[in-house]
C-alpha cells in the first residue's frame, strides 16, 4: 500500500468511543428514569403528607366540636382528656392550635393566647397563610377551628427530596460503575478480535482470528472476517503473482534493449552494426508494447473501467475480419484458415470480440504445424451461438489444460518467446466471460486442439460491464 | 578465454556474444538446452552463461548434467528473480547468478571474477616478472610501460598468466582462444607466442619442448 500510515493509527481505539457512547446513553436513560420515578414518588408523598395534615386538622376540629358544650351557666366546656389538650397548649408556631367561637362569633376559647384566626361562615378546610385550618360546627351554635402550621409538611418533603436525590445519585454512580464494567466485559472480545485483525497485515497475511474463543455472535463475526481475509489474501497473492509474472516477461526484452544499446554505444561502429542493433531493439520494444497492451486490457477489465459497448454483432462478418487479420501470419506459417457456418448474430462488444477471436485464431496458427489448417465453425442455437476454433497442431498435454487461460501460463516455457505476450488466451477468456459466455478447450496431443466459445444471444447477468472483482488481477 | 552463451532469445545472445568477442573472448552460442549441454560437455570453456528458461531442456537440467562431468564455471543469466530461483540455481552447481536486465559492465566483471576464481587467482592484476596484465582494462605493461597488443595476443597472454606456473599445452591455448567458427591451424598459437616474446621479453614464456608453454609464477 502506498499509504505510509501505520496500520491502526487511523483506527479509533477499540471500545474507547463505543464504551463512552454506551455509558453516556446508559446514564441519560438512567437519569431520565430516575427523575420520572422521583417526580412520581415526590408528588405522591406530598399528596399523602398533605392529606394526612388535612385529616389531622379536620379530626381535631371534629373532636373538639363534639366535645365542646355551651352551658348557659358555666360557659363553654371541653370534655376532653388533658393529654389531648396539652398538645394544643404548647407555645410555638409549629404546634397545633384551636379556637372555639361562640354563637355570636366571638372567640370563646383559644388554645393559646394571641391567636387571631378569624371565624368563617362556612365549615371545611381552608388555607390561611402558612396555616392549614379546619372549621367544624359544634353543638349549641359553637364554631370550632383547628389549625396547624404547614411547615412540618414542607420540611418532611424537603427531607424526602434530599433522600431521593441522595439515593438516586448513589444508585446512578453504582449503575454507571456496573455499566462500565459490563461494557468492558462485552467489548473485551471485540477488542481481542480487533487486535487479532490488526495482526493480519501484508507482513503476516496468513494470520486469522480465533473463532472458537469468542462468544456466539462474535464467533460468527470472526468467521465472516476470516472469510473476508481469505478472499483478500487470495486476491493479493494473485495480484503479486501477476505483477511478478509481468515484470518477469519484461525482463528479457529490456535486457535486449539495454545490452544492445550499451554495446552499440561502447565504440564507433559501422552503419550495418547500428542498423542490426536498432532492429533488435525495435523487436524488443514491439514485444514490450504487445505485453503492455495486454496488461492494460486485463487490468482495465479487472477494475471494470473498460465497459462493454454492447450492440448486435454479426458473428460471421466479425470472424471474417479476424481471419483476414491473421491471414498474413497464417500464410507465413503455411497454415490454411477455413470459416464455416451460418450468419449468426450475438449481442456484444464488437471490438472486444474481434480481439478475443483474433487471439484464439492467432494462437491456433502459432501452435500449428506447416501445412496444417485452422477450421473456424459457427453453430447457432436457441441460447446463442458457439464458435469452435480447431487446429491441426501439436496439441496440449492434459495436465496443462486447466491452466491454459491463466495469465502468462506457457505450455512450453520457451515457446512464448516467438509467440505473443502470454496474455492472449487470458484476454479472450475474460472477454467471453464478460459477455456471459464460456470458453472451453479440448485437445489431443499430436492431433490438435479445439477451443469452443459459447456466447449467449444477450449478454449475461454481468450486463454491460465485466463483473467487478471476479478476477482481481 | 572461451565462453559459451546458452540463451534462446537470439537478439540477446547475439549482442552478448559480440560484446564478449570485443573483449577478446572466443564465443560460442547455443539457442536451446540440448545443444548447449552438448557444447558445454565437449569443450573446455572458461565460463558458461546459462539462461534457465530454454527450449528442449531447461537450464537446471543442463547444469545438473554438466556438473556430473565438469567443473566449468557457470553464470546463470535469467529473468527469474525470485530468491527461491537463485537458491536453486546456486545449489544446482551454478557459480554465480545474474538477473536480467543487467548492465554489460556488471556481466563482464562477474565473468572476469569467475575466471579468476576458477584459476585460483584473487587479484584482477596478473603478473610474472616484469610483465603485468590488468584484466579490467585489458592492458599489459612491461616495466611500467604499456605494451599494445592485438586481441588474440592479449587472449594468449591472459590465458598463460592466468595459469602461470602450470604447463599450458598448445591444444589448450588453441581451445581457449578460438571459438568453433574460427577455422585456423593450431600452430597459429606458436605465432602468437613468438609475437608475445618479442613484445614482452624472451624469458616471459618458456617452451617445454614437445609439451607446451609455461609462464613462471
Amino acid at each position: 500500500m502506498a499509504s505510509g500510515a501505520r496500520p491502526g493509527a487511523a483506527r479509533p481505539r477499540a471500545g474507547g468511543s463505543i464504551r463512552a457512547t454506551l455509558l453516556l446513553w446508559y446514564a441519560l436513560i438512567l437519569v431520565a428514569t430516575m427523575c420520572a420515578f422521583g417526580v412520581v414518588l415526590y408528588s405522591s408523598q406530598r399528596r399523602a403528607l398533605e392529606r394526612e395534615l388535612d385529616d389531622r386538622v379536620r379530626g381535631h376540629a371534629r373532636a373538639l366540636a363534639a366535645a365542646a358544650e355551651d352551658d348557659a351557666e358555666d360557659g363553654i366546656e371541653l370534655e376532653l382528656a388533658d393529654d389531648y389538650l396539652a398538645a394544643f397548649r404548647l407555645e410555638g408556631e409549629e404546634h397545633p392550635y384551636f379556637v372555639i367561637f361562640d354563637r355570636e362569633g366571638r372567640v370563646a376559647i383559644a388554645s393559646r393566647p394571641g391567636l387571631d384566626a378569624p371565624a368563617a361562615p362556612e365549615t371545611g378546610l381552608r388555607d390561611r397563610g402558612e396555616y392549614r385550618e379546619a372549621l367544624a360546627a359544634g353543638q349549641d351554635g359553637l364554631l370550632v377551628l383547628a389549625g396547624e402550621h404547614a411547615g412540618g409538611v414542607r420540611r418532611a418533603l424537603r427531607d424526602f427530596l434530599a433522600l431521593l436525590i441522595g439515593s438516586g445519585a448513589a444508585a446512578l454512580a453504582l449503575a454507571l460503575l456496573g455499566g462500565f464494567w459490563l461494557c468492558g466485559r462485552v467489548l473485551a472480545p471485540i477488542r481481542r478480535m480487533s487486535d487479532a485483525a490488526s495482526e493480519v497485515s501484508e507482513a503476516n497475511p496468513a494470520h486469522r482470528l480465533n473463532v472458537g474463543a469468542t462468544e456466539s455472535e462474535l464467533g460468527r463475526l470472526a468467521g465472516t472476517l476470516n472469510e473476508a481475509f481469505d478472499r483478500l489474501q487470495a486476491a493479493l497473492e494473485r495480484q503479486q503473482r501477476f505483477i511478478a509474472d509481468a515484470s518477469h516477461e519484461l525482463r528479457t526484452p529490456v535486457s535486449v534493449v539495454l545490452a544492445g544499446a550499451e554495446h552499440a554505444l561502447s565504440r564507433e561502429r559501422e552503419a550495418a552494426d547500428y542498423r542490426e542493433t536498432l532492429q533488435s531493439i525495435l523487436r524488443a520494444a514491439r514485444r514490450m508494447r504487445g505485453l503492455i497492451d495486454g496488461l492494460l486490457t486485463l487490468t482495465q477489465a479487472d477494475s471494470a473501467s473498460l465497459p462493454l459497448v454492447v450492440a448486435p454483432v454479426p458473428l460471421a462478418a466479425l470472424l471474417r475480419e479476424a481471419v483476414a487479420f491473421i491471414e498474413p501470419l497464417a500464410s507465413a506459417r503455411q497454415v490454411a484458415l477455413e470459416l464455416h457456418g451460418p450468419e449468426a448474430t450475438v449481442a456484444g462488444d464488437r471490438r472486444r470480440l474481434l480481439e478475443a477471436f483474433s487471439n484464439l485464431i492467432a494462437n491456433a496458427v502459432q501452435y500449428n504445424r506447416p501445412g496444417g489448417r485452422v477450421r473456424i465453425e459457427v453453430r447457432q442455437s436457441d441460447e446463442g451461438a458457439d464458435v469452435a476454433v480447431a487446429d491441426t497442431g501439436i496439441g496440449i498435454a492434459p495436465e496443462h489444460l486447466p491452466h491454459l487461460f491463466e495469465r502468462f501460463y506457457r505450455v512450453d516455457p520457451a515457446r512464448g518467446r516467438e509467440g505473443g505476450s502470454g496474455l492472449g488466451l487470458a484476454i479472450a477468456e475474460q472477454t467471453v466471460r464478460g459477455h456471459g459466455g464460456t470458453i472451453s478447450v479440448a485437445s489431443r496431443e499430436g492431433e490438435g486442439s479445439t477451443f469452443t466459445v459459447r456466447l449467449p444471444a444477450t449478454p449475461g447477468a454481468g450486463g454491460a460491464s465485466f463483473p467487478p472483482g471476479v478476477s482481481a488481477l | 578465454m572461451r565462453v559459451l552463451i546458452v540463451e534462446d532469445e537470439p537478439d540477446l545472445a547475439r549482442v552478448l556474444g559480440k560484446t564478449l568477442e570485443e573483449d577478446g573472448f572466443a564465443v560460442d552460442l547455443a539457442h536451446d538446452g540440448e545443444s548447449g549441454q552438448h557444447l558445454a560437455e565437449s569443450v573446455d570453456y572458461d565460463v558458461i552463461l546459462l539462461d534457465l528458461m530454454l527450449p528442449r531442456r531447461d537450464g537446471w537440467t543442463v547444469l545438473g548434467g554438466l556438473r556430473k562431468r565438469k567443473q566449468t564455471p557457470v553464470l546463470i543469466i535469467t529473468a527469474r528473480d525470485a530468491v527461491g530461483d537463485r537458491i536453486r540455481g546456486l545449489d544446482s552447481g551454478a557459480d554465480d547468478y545474474l538477473v536480467k536486465p543487467f548492465e554489460l559492465g556488471e556481466l563482464r566483471a562477474r565473468i572476469r571474477a569467475l575466471i579468476r576464481r576458477s584459476a585460483g587467482r584473487a587479484s584482477a592484476i596478473l603478473s610474472s616478472g616484469e610483465v603485468e596484465l590488468d584484466t579490467r582494462s585489458r592492458t599489459v605493461r612491461r616495466k611500467g610501460e604499456t605494451v599494445p597488443l592485438t586481441p588474440k595476443q592479449y587472449a594468449v597472454a591472459e590465458y598463460l598468466l592466468m595459469h602461470r606456473g602450470e604447463l599450458v599445452t598448445r591444444a589448450m591455448l588453441y581451445e581457449h582462444v578460438y571459438d568453433e567458427d574460427e577455422d585456423t591451424l593450431s600452430n597459429v598459437v606458436d605465432v602468437y607466442v613468438a609475437q608475445l616474446r618479442r613484445k614482452l621479453g624472451q624469458d616471459f614464456i618458456r617452451t617445454r619442448r614437445g609439451e607446451g608453454y609455461i609462464v613462471d609464477g
